[in-house]
C-alpha cells in the first residue's frame, strides 16, 4: 500500500494505492490517521481509486480510521470505490458504516454542508 | 666568588626551567599566537639569566682581574633584550586580543625594529667598530673635482659626528626604550584587566601584572635609576639585577601556566625526562664509541679525520631513531600513574566497550567526565531524546545536522553561529562569558540547554548523531584544550560504537521476547481450537485452519448441547498475544451462551456487543454462526460481516447463506437477523476464511468464488473430512509455488445421505 495526502480546505484527501492488506498496512494507516487528528485535521476522504485489492484485514485497516476518527469527533467517507470493494463492503455491512462517493467535489462538499 | 657562583647556579636553573617551559609551550601549541607570544617573552627572558650564569662560571677559571662576566651578559644584552618587544606583543593578544592586533599581525616585526637595531649596533661595537669613524668611506668616495671633495670630507665628518652621538645617547637610553615598552605592555595588561575576563584570566593576568611590575622595578634600578641620578653602579649587581628582574618577568609568567595549566604538567615532566634520558644516552655514545673510536684512528693513521665523527653522529641519530621511540613509550608508561586523567579515559572507553545498559553508560560517562576535565557538569543526551522534544521539532532537527556536519566537539559559540543565533565578531575582542550567557538566554530551549555547556560533543554513528555529549564550564573557568578535545572526540567514537551494539543487543532481545510472545499465543489459539469435532449420528463435522504465520486470527468451534449442534467460524484483527487474547474471551463468551445457543441473533448480538465494550479501536471480527437443530434437520444462521458461507445440496446444486450484518466491533446494538433453511440428507455446509478465494497462484489470480463454487459442487459426494482435504489440497495446488499469503480456515458440516 503506498499513500498520498492532500488537502481540500478543511478536509484531508488520503489517496490510496496498491493492495490494502493487513500487516504493516495497519500500522501506517494507524499512525498517519493519528497524525492527522493531532494536526486538527479530522475530516477525512479515503480515495480507493488506486486500490486493486482489499482483504479482511485491509476493511479491519479501514474501520479502525473510521472508529479512531468518530471517536475524536471526525469522520472518514470513501471515495471511488470499486466493484469488488463495494461487495465486501455489503458483506461486512460495512456500507451502512462508510458514505461512499464516486465524485470528489462530492465528497468534499458533503463535510461542509454536513 | 662563592655568593656569585650559588646565584649563578641559582639563575642558571631557573632560565633553564624557563626556556624549558618556553620550548614545550612552542612544541605544543605554537599555532596559537597567545601561547607563542607568551613562549617568545618566556623564552628570552631564560636566555639572560642562563648567559649571566655561564659568564660566572666561566670566569672562575680566569685569571683575577679580567671581568668576562658582565662582558659577557652585556655582549649578549641584544638577545636577551627582544624579552620587552615580546611582551609587548604578548600583551596586546592576551589575555585579550585586541583590536589593533588585526592590523599589526602582519606587521609584528615593527615591534622589534627597535631592537634589531639596537643588536646592529651592539654588533658593529662588539667587532671594534668605532662610530666616529663609520662614516670615513664617504670622504673616500671618488670625486671627479676638489671643491666636491671638500663637501664630502665635511659631510663625512658631520656624519661621523651624528652617529657618535646616535651611538652614545643610544647606548645611555635603551634602556628607557625597554622600560617604555614593558610600561606600555603593563598598561595594556591593565585595561585587559578592566575588560570582561573569566575568574582564571584575571588571576593569571594579575599574577602576570605582579610579576612584570617587581620585574620593571628592579631592571630600573640596574639600568634606568642609575642613569637619571646620573650614579655609577657597579656592573656586576646591575647584571644581577638585570637578571633578577628577567627571572622574576619570565617566572611569573611560567608560574601562571604552570598553575592554570595552559598545558598538561605531567607531560612536561614525562618529556623533560625523555630529553635527559636521550641526551645521557647520545653523551654516553659519544663518550665511549665515537671519542674512542676517533682516537683510534687517531693513533694508528696519525690524522685527525674530523668528518668521520660528524658522519658517525648522523649515523647514529638515524639508526637510534626507533629506540627513541622506544623510549618515549617506555617513559609514557613509567609515568602514567593510575590516577592520570588519560588512565581514567581509558579505564572508561574500556567500560563502555562492555556496557550493556545505557542509561548506567551515561552515569559512569557523566562521572568519569565530569572528573576528568574537572567541570559540575556533564550531559549525555540520546537521540531520541532529542527528537522527543516535540515542540522544538525543528531546533531539534537542525541541531542533529548540524552536529553530523561538523562530526567533532564544537565550542558553544561556533555551534550558536552555525545556527545563526550569534554573529561572533571575529579579530575584535572573543565576547565575554557574560555576553555568551546573555545571547544563550535568549535561544529556544534545545539549542539553549545546549549551549549552556562550554564543549557540545557528537556521538556520530554511520553518519547519525546517535548522542551528544555536553562538558559544561571548567571549576576553574578554564578552556577545553586541543588535546582535550581530542580526547573526547575519541572517546565519542567509543560511545557511538557502545551504543550501536547494545541497540543490537536489544533488537536480539526483542526478537527474543517477540518469539517467545508469539509461542504464547501460538499455545493459547492451539487451545481454544477444538482438537476433534464432535462425533453426530447423522451428522459429520471436520475442520482445519492454518496459519501462513506463526499466529493467525482465524478461530473456529464446535457446541454440542442435547439435540442442538452449533459451529462457528470467525476472523479476528490483528495478530500475535492481542488477537489470542481476543479470541479466547470471543470463546468465553460464546461458551456462556450455551443456554441461548439455538438464537444465533442473540449469540452475534452478544458478541458484538463484547467485541465493542473493548475500547481498542483496531479489534474486529467476522464471525459466521450456525446452529443445527438435529432433529428437525434445519439450521438457523447469522452472520456479522463473515465470507458467505455455502450450502452444497445433495445433487451438487451450490447456494450461498448470503445473509450478512455488520462485522463485531464497530456498532454496539447493531440489529442482526437469523435466517434458516433445511439441511437435507446429503447436504454440507462449507465455511471458509478468505485464505481460500484469496489464494493466489503466479500469475496474480485469485482462486475466487468463481473457482470455489463449481469444485466445491464437485465434491457432493464426499465425507466431510474429504471436503475439507480435497479444498486445502486445491488451495496448495492452485497457489503452488507462490503458496498461501494468508490464514485459511475450512469448515464442513455435512448431513450423511
Amino acid at each position: 500500500m503506498k499513500y498520498k495526502v492532500r488537502e481540500d480546505g478543511n478536509v484531508t484527501i488520503i489517496d490510496l494505492s496498491g493492495k490494502l492488506m493487513g500487516g504493516y498496512d495497519a500500522d501506517v494507516f494507524r499512525d498517519l490517521v493519528h497524525e492527522l487528528i493531532e494536526k486538527g485535521r479530522k475530516k477525512i476522504v479515503v480515495n480507493l481509486a488506486g486500490i486493486k485489492w482489499i482483504n479482511s484485514t485491509g476493511v479491519g485497516i479501514l474501520i479502525t480510521g473510521y472508529t479512531t476518527l468518530r471517536k475524536n469527533k471526525g469522520d472518514l467517507k470513501l471515495l471511488n470505490v470499486s466493484k469488488k470493494i463495494e461487495s465486501i463492503l455489503y458483506v461486512t455491512k460495512l456500507n451502512l458504516i462508510f458514505e461512499c462517493f464516486d465524485d470528489e467535489h462530492e465528497a468534499t462538499g458533503s463535510y461542509t454542508r454536513g | 666568588m662563592a655568593t656569585s657562583t650559588l646565584l649563578a647556579s641559582f639563575y642558571f636553573i631557573c632560565g633553564a626551567a624557563i626556556i624549558f617551559l618556553a620550548v614545550m609551550i612552542m612544541r605544543f601549541s605554537s599555532r596559537n599566537v597567545s601561547m607563542w607570544s607568551t613562549a617568545l617573552v618566556m623564552l628570552f627572558a631564560g636566555i639572560g639569566p642562563i648567559l649571566g650564569a655561564i659568564g660566572v662560571i666561566i670566569q672562575r677559571n680566569l685569571p683575577e682581574g679580567t671581568y668576562l662576566f658582565e662582558n659577557l651578559v652585556e655582549s649578549f644584552d641584544y638577545t636577551w633584550e627582544f624579552f620587552f618587544p615580546a611582551l609587548l606583543l604578548m600583551a596586546l593578544v592576551y589575555p585579550r586580543r585586541y583590536a589593533i592586533w588585526k592590523y599589526l599581525r602582519r606587521f609584528t616585526f615593527i615591534l622589534f625594529l627597535p631592537h634589531v637595531f639596537h643588536l646592529l649596533m651592539v654588533l658593529f661595537l662588539v667587532n671594534r667598530g668605532n662610530p666616529a669613524r663609520l662614516f670615513n668611506w664617504v670622504a673616500d668616495l671618488p670625486v671627479p673635482s676638489s671643491v666636491l671633495a671638500t663637501y664630502t670630507n665635511s659631510l663625512s665628518k658631520s656624519l661621523n659626528v651624528f652617529s657618535e652621538l646616535l651611538f652614545k645617547a643610544h647606548n645611555q637610553l635603551f634602556s628607557l626604550v625597554n622600560v617604555m615598552y614593558a610600561v606600555l605592555a603593563i598598561i595594556l595588561l591593565a585595561i585587559a584587566m578592566r575588560g570582561d575576563l573569566t575568574p582564571r584570566q584575571r588571576r593569571q593576568t594579575q599574577i602576570m601584572l605582579a610579576g612584570l611590575g617587581i620585574a620593571i622595578v628592579t631592571y630600573s634600578f640596574a639600568r634606568v635609576i642609575p642613569y637619571l641620578m646620573a650614579m655609577d653602579i657597579d656592573r656586576a649587581i646591575a647584571a644581577a639585577l638585570v637578571n633578577a628582574s628577567l627571572i622574576i618577568g619570565g617566572g611569573s609568567i611560567a608560574y601562571v601556566i604552570l598553575k592554570y595549566q595552559f598545558i598538561d604538567v605531567r607531560l612536561i615532566a614525562r618529556k623533560g625526562l625523555f630529553c635527559a634520558v636521550t641526551a645521557a644516552v647520545f653523551a654516553l655514545f659519544y663518550l665511549i664509541i665515537i671519542k674512542q673510536f676517533t682516537r683510534f684512528i687517531l693513533t694508528y693513521t696519525g690524522t685527525e679525520l674530523e668528518f668521520i665523527e660528524t658522519l658517525l653522529i648522523v649515523l647514529f641519530v638515524i639508526a637510534f631513531q626507533p629506540v627513541l621511540i622506544r623510549l618515549e613509550e617506555w617513559t609514557e608508561r613509567a609515568l602514567m600513574r593510575e590516577e592520570s586523567p588519560r588512565v581514567k579515559l581509558r579505564n572508561l572507553s574500556n567500560e563502555l566497550l562492555t556496557a550493556v545498559d545505557a542509561e548506567s553508560m551515561k552515569e559512569r560517562m557523566k562521572e568519569v567526565l565530569s572528573e576528568v576535565f574537572q567541570t559540575d557538569d556533564v550531559e549525555v543526551i540520546f537521540r531520541d531524546e532529542i527528537l522527543d522534544l516535540k515542540d522544538e521539532e525543528i531546533y531539534a532537527g537542525k541541531v542533529l545536522e548540524l552536529l553530523e556536519q561538523v562530526g567533532e566537539p564544537v565550542g558553544r559559540l561556533d555551534f550558536m553561529e552555525a545556527l545563526g543565533f550569534m554573529r561572533v565578531r571575529r579579530g575584535i575582542f572573543r565576547p565575554g562569558r557574560k555576553l555568551i550567557r546573555e545571547a544563550v538566554d535568549t535561544l529556544p530551549g534545545i539549542v539553549k540547554h545546549m549551549a549552556s555547556h562550554e564543549l557540545i560533543v557528537p556521538v556520530i554513528h554511520d553518519g547519525e548523531c546517535v548522542a551528544v555529549l555536553l562538558l559544561g564550564e571548567k571549576r576553574d573557568g578554564g578552556r577545553y584544550s586541543m588535546q582535550q578535545q581530542a580526547m573526547i572526540s575519541m572517546l565519542s567514537n567509543q560511545v557511538a560504537a557502545s551504543l550501536s551494539r547494545m541497540e543490537l543487543l536489544k533488537e536480539v532481545v526483542e526478537k527474543k521476547v517477540m518469539e517467545e510472545e508469539l509461542n504464547i499465543a501460538r499455545t493459547i489459539q492451539l487451545n481454544l481450537l477444538p482438537s476433534s469435532p464432535p462425533e453426530l449420528e447423522n451428522y459429520e463435522a471436520a475442520a482445519l485452519s492454518i496459519s501462513s504465520k506463526q499466529v493467525g486470527g482465524d478461530y473456529y468451534d464446535f457446541i454440542r448441547n442435547g439435540r442442538y449442534f452449533a459451529f462457528t467460524v470467525a476472523d479476528v484483527s490483528g495478530k500475535g498475544v492481542p488477537a489470542s487474547l481476543l479470541m479466547a474471551s470471543l470463546q468465553a463468551s460464546l461458551r456462556a451462551m450455551k443456554d441461548r445457543m439455538t438464537d444465533p441473533v442473540a449469540v452475534i448480538g452478544r458478541l458484538n456487543d463484547v467485541m465493542c465494550e473493548i475500547t481498542s479501536t483496531d479489534k474486529f471480527a467476522t464471525m459466521f454462526y450456525g446452529c443445527v437443530d438435529l432433529e428437525r434437520n434445519e439450521v438457523a444462521y447469522s452472520n456479522a460481516g463473515h465470507f458467505f458461507p455455502v450450502i452444497v445440496r445433495n445433487g451438487g446444486n451450490v447456494e450461498l447463506l448470503d445473509y450478512s450484518g455488520l462485522i463485531l466491533g464497530v456498532k454496539p446494538g447493531f440489529p442482526y437477523e437469523t435466517r434458516k433453511t433445511k439441511f437435507r440428507p446429503g447436504d454440507m455446509i462449507v465455511v471458509t476464511t478468505d485464505g481460500v478465494t484469496e489464494a493466489e497462484n503466479r500469475a496474480g489470480e485469485l482462486y475466487g468464488e468463481e473457482r470455489l463454487h463449481p469444485f466445491l459442487a464437485s465434491l457432493h459426494g464426499s465425507s466431510a473430512g474429504e471436503v475439507k482435504d480435497a479444498i486445502v489440497n486445491e488451495v496448495n495446488r492452485f497457489s503452488h509455488p507462490v503458496g498461501a499469503n494468508d490464514d485459511l480456515t475450512v469448515l464442513v458440516v455435512k448431513r450423511k445421505s
